[in-house]
């Protein structure tokens, strides 16, 4: 007996009209991820994750944390994807001696017209990139975070809305630990995705060399988006259906980080000193969504769940002294817990 | 018999001392050494009294007495010594005139004629003896005549409770003890008797083998009707748990915590034919559409993801070990 591959030709007539149409709609309304994915590679050889996830925090309306080696192309991924997307880009190198004031701006005085005038921060921009963010001190970093989650900055007596779409990525460095003011487990919750990045393979470094060393002048990015067709987007990436069974499985997951001994993962309850909040919940929930978007689909998989647990559980986990001493890292802990969490 | 602490042998010392002393102005003093009974019988005590009179008139007298252990010869042990006592026998008429006395208690063990020899003293550097002494010893004579018999005849005590309890507490403890173990199990074994015997429990049925109960699995979704009644996703979330358990264990993939395309990617690597792989793939990714995005398929649709997975389990159910193709 053959068993034909399910298409919409074949069940056009059965399918709910609602999803259909929805389908219809994000098929038509995503085709700019394949343009947006084009464009990237032109400039960013590899790091295919780090672009992908770039998008579905962009999608997502989320913010994003990358941690890697200096010189894997995190600045010049969102710069790029800056030109790309048409909107406005900031990089914000963080110091020890940087003010909250150098981010969002001040009051200045004016003696000419004997006025205070605003003069807006870097923070007014659609993307900002927060250069190891991990260097500034706290109150730069709690207005920054604050800004993330309020998506407005108060400069004397007025408040200001920031401009839409508004994505942070922030970078940490790994190595350079000296002088540095770790983000609290509150603040590093606040990003929707922590996306650790590895180096490039072989034959893409040895492109990266082609790319970087050739007499060619390099390659133009052309805009194939604007703004707003991103604040439209987001909105039907919302949209996306999620069945009870992925909610179920998202919750199934999150909840194995909390409580793993009542999801056959027993030998976790020494190594996980807490679990997700249910902020990650949310953001793996959006996060497939954005996901499935960029699959061009209408429906989340459970595919799209497991795309995005790793890079929304990573920073959300904590590990007891015990896991440290054994070196256990949290990437072990989100695999086992999403190979013992049974998929719908 | 001898006598013991006679008056004759306190005398005898007395006139041998006396005599002694009468020479004292004229020699050196001698020691004396009186037995008080020359004849014992066998482990009965006598007395030795010595004694050394002299006058200190004329300067100070030096008298070291013989060293006395605890036999005095091979068979005369010495059961008591007084020690040297120094008493002034005329302290009125004479204050110079000294006597040293000393008394021996002694015995013998065995019958038979005993020398005790001379005692010595060192009497201002000068060494002077007594005389030697003879001890007799006897035994006890025998009656043969009468027949042996207890010195004291047996002493009956009045009966005594207390005394009976202390001689025989062990034996009424562990007879207590005894009848307290007794009563413990005759409880034991009544209330056992009286509890119902627990129905002996039928051996489990022998396990069918797997893709039998596949297929049983698949027949009972089957009648349960589910996407006649309009439950299709019900339907498709059963028939693909049914099937992933089924390549889980036989295929010894983690079906169950695997997405579709993970499933698939694994089962290139397992001993699954290809062909059965390309059957299995469909069925999985309608049920997803099914599942996950509201996909609502037409009966044949439903009968065909049935007999694909019934199809695959008979296909693939000849390798396994646990049974044959049925």
């Amino acid at each position: 007996m053959e068993f034909e591959q399910p298409s919409a030709a074949a069940t056009s007539g059965s399918a709910s009209d609602t999803l259909r149409a929805l389908n219809a709609r994000i098929q038509e309304a995503s085709s700019f991820v394949d343009l947006i994915d084009q464009e990237m590679q032109k400039i960013i050889v590899g790091q295919k994750d780090m672009v992908q996830k770039l998008l579905v925090a962009l999608l997502a309306d989320g913010h994003i944390m990358l941690e890697g080696m200096p010189g894997l192309a995190k600045t010049l991924a969102i710069k790029t994807l800056s030109e790309v997307v048409d909107v406005g880009f900031s990089r914000i190198q963080f110091t020890p001696d940087l003010l909250p004031a150098d981010l969002v701006g001040t009051m200045v005085y004016s003696p000419r017209s004997e006025e205070f005038t605003v003069k807006k921060g870097p923070l007014f921009s659609n993307f900002i990139l927060a250069d190891e963010i991990n260097r500034a001190p706290a109150k730069v970093q709690s207005a920054l975070l604050e800004a993330m989650q309020e998506r407005q900055v108060t400069i004397g007596a007025t408040t200001y809305k920031l401009p839409e779409p508004f994505l942070v990525m922030a970078t940490m460095n790994p190595v350079e630990q000296e002088g540095t003011y770790p983000l609290p487990e509150a603040q590093t919750d606040r990003f929707m995705l922590k996306v650790v990045l590895d180096y490039p393979r072989k034959e893409e470094e040895r492109a990266i060399i082609r790319q970087n060393t050739g007499a060619g002048a390099r390659t133009p990015v052309q805009k194939v988006i604007h703004a707003r067709d991103i604040v439209a987007a987001r909105q039907l990436v919302r949209e996306v259906y999620m069945d009870e069974k992925i909610e179920r499985y998202i919750v199934d997951i999150v909840h194995a980080t909390r409580q793993p001994g009542e999801h056959r993962l027993g030998t976790l309850a020494s190594l996980v000193s807490f679990g997700g909040s249910p902020r990650a919940s949310i953001y793996m929930a959006l996060g497939a969504k954005a996901y499935a978007f960029t699959k061009r689909r209408g429906y989340v998989i459970p595919e799209d769940v497991r795309a995005v647990c790793p890079d929304v559980l990573r920073h959300r986990i904590g590990l007891t002294y015990e896991a440290e001493a054994e070196n256990i890292k949290v990437d072990e802990i989100i695999s086992q817990v999403l190979n013992t969490v049974e998929v719908p | 018999m001898s006598r013991r602490n006679s008056p004759s042998s306190f005398a005898a010392l007395a006139c041998a001392l006396l005599g002694s002393a009468l020479h004292l102005a004229a020699q050196a003093p001698r020691p004396v050494a009186v037995l008080d009974s020359s004849a014992i019988l066998i482990g009965q005590q006598a007395h030795i009294n010595l004694g050394v009179t002299y006058r200190a008139d004329q300067g100070p007298v030096t008298v070291q007495w013989p060293a006395i252990t605890d036999s005095l010869a091979a068979h005369v042990a010495v059961l008591h010594d007084s020690h040297v006592d120094t008493i002034l026998p005329d302290k009125q008429s004479d204050p110079y005139l000294f006597r040293q006395v000393r008394r021996l208690t002694i015995t013998s063990w065995d019958s038979g004629y005993w020398a005790i020899p001379p005692f010595r003293f060192i009497i201002n550097g000068d060494t002077a003896e007594t005389a030697p002494l003879l001890l007799t010893v006897n035994t006890v004579p025998v009656d043969t005549t009468q027949a042996i018999r207890d010195i004291k005849g047996n002493y009956t005590l009045p009966f005594s409770l207390l005394a009976w309890l202390q001689d025989n507490w062990r034996w009424i403890a562990g007879g207590l003890a005894a009848v307290a173990l007794l009563i413990a199990l005759f409880i034991y074994l009544y209330r056992r008797s009286r509890r119902p015997r627990p129905q002996p429990v039928a051996p489990e049925p022998p396990k069918q083998p797997l893709h039998i109960r596949t297929l049983l699995a698949l027949e009972a979704l089957q009648q349960q009707k589910l996407w006649q009644q309009g439950r299709t996703k019900d339907y498709y979330s059963g028939l693909t748990d049914i099937i992933r358990s089924y390549v889980e264990e036989r295929f010894r993939v983690p079906a169950m915590e695997q997405t579709t395309d993970e499933l698939l990617l694994g089962l290139r690597m397992s001993a699954m034919p290809r062909g059965q792989q390309e059957q299995l793939a469909p069925v999985l990714r309608l049920a997803d559409m099914v599942k996950f995005a509201k996909w609502n398929t037409i009966p044949a649709e439903n009968e065909q993801a049935m007999a694909a997975a019934i199809k695959l389990v008979q296909e693939t159910a000849g390798n396994t070990p646990d049974a044959p193709l049925a």
